[in-house]
């Protein structure tokens, strides 16, 4: 099991992914798609096919 | 960013949130070690945040959330076919609105060939606010507030 899922928050451990952020995907490039759950429905839904519609407003988080 | 999503969907504008793992774990709101927790804690978006965008659970291992950043609260603006328009490293309404408005109108006057679009960066400014924070952290579990604030760099 990776530690993707820490029981414990560590802020230094989060720092390089802050530093690393402006590195990797671009403005102007294209987004990766992944298939993610649909909580209220538990369907398969793909990224792409919800920006193929238009456009796509994307917020990550959690509740805590 | 509900109050984005509602104002904006009359111009075509999808808006959902793509649930992570847990940021801050606590005693109350814990890590997730299955989909079911995950499940479970993402009903907390709706039943006690009042969320109510399409809520859309990345997997256990947050295949997607690495692939964007891995980081706590980012918010990204794609256009059609996954151009990525914006992408930034916090979620602050006031600057998502603007990009957003930015971006919608740069693709409607690209579209009359009036305008093209262009590569730029900045940097944005958010509100620091521990005294909110640290209320958000409590009810999620005083492990969570320990962590932050007890460990955070003097």
């Amino acid at each position: 099991m990776s530690d993707y899922n820490y029981s414990v928050f560590d802020m230094m451990a989060e720092r390089p992914n802050f530093e690393n952020f402006s590195a990797n995907l671009h403005v102007g490039e294209r987004a990766p798609d992944f298939p993610l759950e649909d909580l209220d429905t538990g369907e398969t839904v793909n990224l792409k096919d919800i920006w193929n519609q238009g456009v796509t407003l994307v917020e990550f988080g959690s509740f805590t | 960013m509900d109050s984005i999503a509602d104002r904006f969907a009359d111009r075509a504008v999808r808006s959902v949130f793509v649930y992570t793992r847990e940021a801050h774990p606590g005693e109350i709101y814990r890590h997730h070690t299955s989909m079911d927790g995950k499940r479970e804690n993402a009903k907390a978006l709706r039943s006690v945040v009042g969320v109510k965008r399409q809520i859309l659970l990345d997997t256990l291992e947050g295949d997607a959330h690495q692939a964007y950043g891995c980081l706590p609260n980012m918010t990204w603006i794609f256009g059609r076919g996954g151009l990525i328009l914006y992408k930034s490293a916090w979620t602050d309404p006031a600057d998502v609105e603007d990009s957003l408005k930015r971006a919608l109108d740069g693709l409607e006057r690209r579209m009359k060939g009036d305008k093209l679009p262009f590569y730029s960066e900045r940097l944005s400014w958010r509100e620091r606010d521990d005294e909110t924070f640290r209320t958000l952290l409590e009810r999620c579990g005083p492990q969570a507030v320990s962590d932050f604030f007890d460990k955070r760099p003097k």
